[in-house]
């Protein structure tokens, strides 16, 4: 799931200060189960900034609302003609959702609540860490797994660097040695000389480093769509 | 309602003693089918734990936790309270007593009454207050503290002017209820009840007596329980630390431990228990209040003995820099123009020492009352030699008098969870005797259909409260009817002099029905004690009772605003309209019942098990026994006495033998639970074998193990073994030879990191080993290499026992622990002697290691399988640490013995009967209705993020077959974590829900605009 994290309330205030009607949009999937963004953080973001706003005798409106997901249009589209009448959207989604929301609003500022910070899992409640980047090409059947690139610091390929300390990282002893992990879980599973192999350069094309990715299921796509192609 | 037995056992049981264990007594018993009298000589009942201000560890407030539980006490329909009263004589047998009781003139109409307060407020007599330790006053007409139940004041006549000059009266003038009779006798009750439980409690050493510590003399010493009351935020000094000379704050303080215990010259032999821990606590709660002050405690032994006290005293020195003194102070003068307090004690080499403190504080041991010999007399109980009621350790809450039980400081010296702890297992036990007769005495309220209110329009009731003049001096009562009369959907408003009184119960049901009112709105008191009580007078006008809410304009307007009228008059304006606001939005809730399959799972065969299935059988009830090994017996089949009893194999051999014949229960050994479903009343449990039943409790008996040690060449040199082991060889007649040495090592394995805590039988153990064998050949030399020697309570007797034998006691320190060589057939031991200052070289034939206790290892597993949590060393860890002792915070889960934490044998029975006593209140039930303030949660609005299943105290949310989360209302207790926490808003708390709360702010900031634009 993708993780975000409120931005600094007075980041938010100076993005939204200058503006008389504003939105503050939640997305009830991802962000909203990291306790970022979801209906109930957006309405207390809306209140704030209401507070806020009466505390500077600044005269402004602010509604909240929120749709399931804003990666999907058919989700965002019914609440459009409302969301449309207000000056400026926080949007409190994942970058995702601002980026399409932007895309789709038209005349009107689509402005970030929440920084989004990675993909995560949950071990407990009120913890998130990152597990995965996201790099497209998964080698996760190698190194036990555990992700080098995600859980190195210096997503390396062959092994720890020297600054690995008694199973920590050297920039913060409450960070794990991604390797660390790596070799202590292939011990277990009685493949330790599997990582004896070296692996070459990594192709970092498939990840951010070939410029934004696509991913297209020809079978799903609209028929009308590939013909239109085809022409 | 009597549909006695045939032969004549009577439903009722007598608790003499209003404690917090006689409480825990009345409250499991009337909740579990019978009717309970409870006798008490004071005019309140609350015992000590209400003087006290905090507890350990938790710190809680000791009044905010008793004060629910007595309220509850006192509002029980099977609870009769006969307070100011005494029991004169007892006749009849086991099931069918005849008690006669005194009640003692009260002078006050409790019937009238209503606890306004207002002839306290006017009685011109003041004398030192009993509650408050003689340092604030109290009145002759009193309660002896806010929250007394039963709330009824009365007179004190020896000090009243009215009775001791014949004028005055001022509180009949005062009292607008007619509550005063002057002309009261008292009277004379005979009680039929069928078995009688003694919980009198223990009085306090009269310090005085030892004049060299200056109590009474010296204005700066105080008691320990005038220090709690000076701690406490309603005390005297309202929680401000301060000198009685001077009222300076102190900063130096010390507290002088074994004061009245531990000395058979001046005082009592025996250890009272709970003073190191008191003194403990009163030093932390006193660095909390004022971080200026520097704690000492001056003690013989630390004698933190029970579970998780040794991490409390690390607590206390390393994060309070709380400084413990080993030494006895001799004497304390005074001096005479500071008031300041020289103390003269000795350092362990001897030296001399003065020393100045600015307060100090003795812990004063615990002692039967003057009157115990006649108490027992009249209840033809054996005493023990010291007045307290003689028991053994196989039935440790049973007197020598069949169907009279003894719980609590009575039985010897106790703190506030083995207290709470014997007031379920006499409880259990009462309700064993009784098991034939439950339910034949008890009152079931009967009430009118509901009416269907669903679809009408609210019509809201609103009373106002002058609570005599507790609220009317303040605030302008009719100006707050004014205000709310005519707001939409109030058809009625009215005030009154005291809502909660007889006749205004009576008026408000009758205007229910007058004006068709269908939501109430009542602006008085504190919810805490009223609100139950308007509750049920709108559902005998067939309401539903959440169709209540209740404006506190006392406790949070008029006593606080006192002399400001005007604001406190808007103040309640607005508090009054806040409620209505929520009152508009109120529903009836429905109260949900679930069936109960009668039958209880113990889980674990040794003496714990074994103890809860026998009384759960006993109480009537079908059990299943599980022991994963072979044969029941657990632990104790290594032990072969105590150092009170000899025959502990002959018990154990008694026990099994009944178990197995006893028709109701079911032996299930060699085998595990392989899983639990269901919840209380309706778990359904399968074993290994394939085995399945249902039942409606779950006691988790699953014990401890010893630690084997690694330490001084345990198992490399058979001349090193355990004191288990020499108890064997002991109890087997293996010869002790003349002239052989035995060295025992005390603490092996326990209060070291990562073990921090005392395994608490060892001491015993090793004291118990040492007397027998000093007893077969008084020609040998015993050493015992001890940190503090932890023989509390009555216990102390046989360490005095042990000394008289010629046993040696040498003190170790853990960073000088003793040094072990081995030298041919003998051990060459190297210790400490801080009394020499110097090493001591000591020779020995024999090591004996007194090791420590473990959890089982299947706790974790048995942990995970029923989600109940465990304390840092691995024992399960109860609901509450003072007051639910047994409990887990799942209901119809119990734990009891070794599991819970390391203890004795006759402690791990008593626990045993309480858990079986607080498991058979579960059973006692066809059904358990689930309280209607719970949370609903919204299926539609949920995302399954699972938070609310992982913050979950009581486990209700959880994954369903569809791999969502959905809400096991059953559970559910209503607490609202859930509703806080869920980012969907998918859970809504009954009676808490959004709309109301905002409607409630909506209400409150109006108001608040409306005065900011005046």
């Amino acid at each position: 799931m993708i993780v975000g994290q409120q931005k600094p309330f007075e980041e938010i205030w100076g993005m939204v200060k200058d503006f008389k009607k504003v939105l503050v949009y939640g997305c009830n999937t991802c962000v909203a189960i990291c306790h970022a963004g979801g209906e109930k953080e957006a309405e207390i973001l809306a209140s704030m900034i209401r507070m806020k706003a009466a505390q500077e005798g600044v005269n402004m409106k602010v509604g909240h609302a929120a749709v399931m997901r804003h990666c999907e249009p058919e989700y965002f589209e019914p609440l459009m003609d409302e969301v449309r009448t207000y000056d400026l959207v926080l949007s409190t989604a994942c970058g995702v959702g601002v980026n399409f929301l932007a895309q789709k609003i038209g005349n009107i500022p689509v402005y970030p609540g929440i920084n989004t910070t990675f993909y995560g899992a949950v071990p407990k409640p009120g913890e998130f860490i990152e597990l995965c980047a996201g790099c497209g090409n998964c080698i996760l059947h190698l190194t036990g797994g555990i992700c080098p690139i995600a859980r190195c610091t210096k997503s390396l390929m062959n092994g720890p660097c020297g600054g690995t300390d008694r199973g920590k990282c050297e920039i913060s002893q409450d960070v794990d040695c991604g390797w660390y992990l790596i070799v202590e879980r292939m011990k277990q599973l009685g493949r330790l000389e599997d990582l004896v192999e070296i692996q070459p350069p990594r192709d970092w094309s498939t990840s951010f480093h070939g410029g934004p990715r696509r991913v297209i299921l020809e079978h799903l796509q609209d028929f009308e769509e590939k013909e239109e192609k085809k022409a | 309602m009597s549909n006695k037995t045939d032969n004549n056992i009577s439903g009722s049981v007598l608790i003499v003693g209003g404690g917090i264990g006689g409480m825990q007594a009345a409250l499991d018993l009337a909740d579990g089918g019978f009717k309970v009298h409870m006798v008490q000589r004071d005019s309140s009942i609350g015992g000590i734990m209400v003087m006290l201000d905090k507890t350990f560890p938790t710190g809680d407030c000791s009044m905010c936790m008793i004060s629910p539980k007595m309220v509850e006490v006192g509002r029980h329909l099977n609870i009769d309270i006969h307070s100011l009263s005494e029991v004169v004589s007892v006749k009849g047998q086991p099931g069918d007593f005849k008690v006669l009781v005194k009640h003692h003139p009260r002078y006050v109409d409790p019937a009238k009454c209503t606890g306004c307060g207002d002839c306290e407020a006017k009685c011109p007599k003041k004398i030192p207050s009993e509650f408050e330790q003689q340092l604030g006053p109290r009145k002759a007409i009193y309660s002896l503290f806010p929250q007394a139940v039963p709330n009824t004041r009365a007179i004190d006549a020896k000090n009243c002017i009215y009775f001791t000059k014949g004028k005055c009266k001022n509180c009949e003038k005062a009292c607008k209820a007619n509550a005063i009779n002057y002309e009261d006798k008292g009277s004379e009750v005979e009680l039929k009840v069928g078995a009688i439980i003694l919980c009198p409690g223990l009085d306090r050493y009269d310090a005085t007596v030892r004049g060299e510590l200056g109590l009474g003399r010296w204005k700066n010493v105080l008691s320990s329980i005038q220090f709690e009351r000076v701690l406490s935020a309603s005390g005297p000094f309202k929680g401000e630390i301060k000198r009685p000379s001077d009222g300076r704050h102190p900063t130096k303080v010390a507290w002088i431990q074994c004061v009245g215990s531990r000395d058979s010259h001046k005082a009592n032999p025996w250890c009272s228990s709970v003073c190191c821990m008191y003194a403990t606590k009163q030093a932390i709660i006193a660095k909390e209040h004022d971080s200026h002050i520097e704690p000492t405690i001056f003690f013989m032994e630390m004698r933190a003995y029970g579970k998780d006290f040794d991490k409390y005293v690390e607590r206390a020195k390393n994060d309070y820099n709380v400084r413990y003194q080993r030494a006895m102070v001799s004497i304390i003068r005074e001096d005479p123009e500071t008031n300041d307090l020289i103390l003269r004690y000795a350092l362990e080499d001897g030296t001399l020492v003065d020393e100045i403190f600015d307060l100090v504080i003795l812990s004063i041991g615990l002692e039967p009352y003057k009157d115990a010999p006649e108490f027992a007399k009249i209840f033809k109980i054996e005493p023990n030699q010291y007045n307290f009621a003689k028991t053994s350790t196989f039935q440790p809450v049973q007197t020598s008098q069949k169907g009279i039980y003894v719980m609590g400081a009575y039985q010897g010296p106790k703190d506030i969870p083995e207290t709470v702890m014997q007031g379920s297992a006499v409880a259990g036990a009462a309700m064993s005797l009784l098991s034939k007769a439950r339910g034949t005495e008890t009152v079931i309220r009967k009430l009118p259909p509901e009416i269907d209110v669903l679809n009408q329009e609210p019509r809201i009731g609103v009373f106002v409260c002058h609570c005599g003049i507790n609220i009317a001096a303040t605030v302008d009562v009719e100006k707050v009817v004014e205000a709310v009369k005519d707001l939409p959907n109030v058809v009625y408003a009215t005030n009154t002099l005291y809502a909660c009184s007889q006749d205004s119960q009576e008026m408000l049901k009758q205007l229910i029905k007058e004006h068709n009112l269908n939501r109430i709105v009542v602006a008085s008191c504190t919810p805490r004690t009223h609100e139950p009580l308007f509750q049920e007078t709108i559902r005998e006008a067939g309401l539903n009772k959440y169709l209540f809410d209740l404006a506190d304009i006392r406790e949070q307007c008029s006593w606080c605003h006192m002399g400001n009228r005007e604001a406190a008059t808007k103040k309640a304006i607005k508090i009054a309209k806040m409620a209505i606001a929520k009152a508009r939005l109120l529903e009836p809730l429905k109260s949900e019942t679930v069936n109960v399959t009668p039958v209880a799972m113990v889980l674990g065969g040794g003496i714990a098990g074994i103890t809860s299935a026998l009384s759960l059988a006993d109480q009537g009830y079908k059990v299943h026994l599980v022991e994963k090994e072979e044969e029941l017996g657990g632990l104790i089949k290594n032990l072969y006495n105590t150092l009170e009893e000899s025959n502990v194999q002959e018990f154990l051999k008694t026990k099994i033998s009944e178990v197995k014949s006893h028709p109701n229960i079911t032996v299930h050994t060699g085998v595990e639970v392989k899983k639990t479903d269901g919840f209380v009343g309706n778990f359904n449990t399968t074993l290994t074998n394939g085995v399945s039943f249902e039942h409606g409790a779950i006691i988790l008996a699953t014990g401890g193990v010893e630690y084997l040690p690694t330490e001084y060449f345990y198992q490399e040199n058979e001349g090193v073994i355990t004191q288990r082991e020499l108890e064997k060889k002991l109890a087997d007649g293996e010869p002790v030879k003349a002239g052989d040495t035995y060295i025992m090592i005390q603490c092996v394995g326990s209060r070291e990191e990562p073990f921090q805590y005392c395994s608490r039988i060892c001491c015993q153990d090793a004291i118990k080993n040492a007397i027998s064998i000093k007893e077969k050949n008084p020609k040998t030399n015993v050493a015992i290499l001890y940190r503090d020697i932890r023989t509390y309570g009555l216990k102390e007797d046989y360490y005095k026992k042990a000394r008289d034998l010629g046993v040696l006691f040498i003190r170790y320190e853990v960073d000088k622990k003793p040094i072990i060589e081995p030298s041919g057939n003998k051990f060459i031991i190297k210790v400490w002697d801080y009394l020499l200052n110097k090493e001591i070289i000591l020779s020995a034939d024999h090591i004996v290691l007194s090791t420590g206790l473990r959890p089982h290892p299947s706790t974790e597993k048995v942990s995970g399988m029923y989600k109940v949590t465990r304390n840092q060393d691995g024992y399960f860890l109860e609901a509450h640490v003072k007051l639910r002792p047994v409990d887990f915070p799942s209901e119809g889960i119990f734990v009891t013995g070794l599991a819970h934490a390391p203890k004795n044998l006759d402690e791990t029975i008593s626990q045993a009967l309480a858990a079986a006593g607080r498991a058979g209140v579960v059973l006692s039930h066809k059904q358990l209705a689930v309280s209607g303030l719970i949370a609903k949660h919204r299926k539609e609005n949920c995302m399954s993020c699972l938070t609310c299943m992982r913050v979950c105290p009581f486990d209700s949310p959880y994954i369903a077959e569809d791999g969502r989360i959905a809400h096991n209302e059953v559970k559910c207790h209503g607490c609202g974590i859930c509703a806080a926490v869920c980012p969907a808003k998918a859970f809504q708390v009954n009676n808490f829900r959004d709309d109301q709360i905002l409607a409630m702010i909506d209400q409150a900031t109006e108001c608040e605009l409306v005065v900011a634009e005046k």
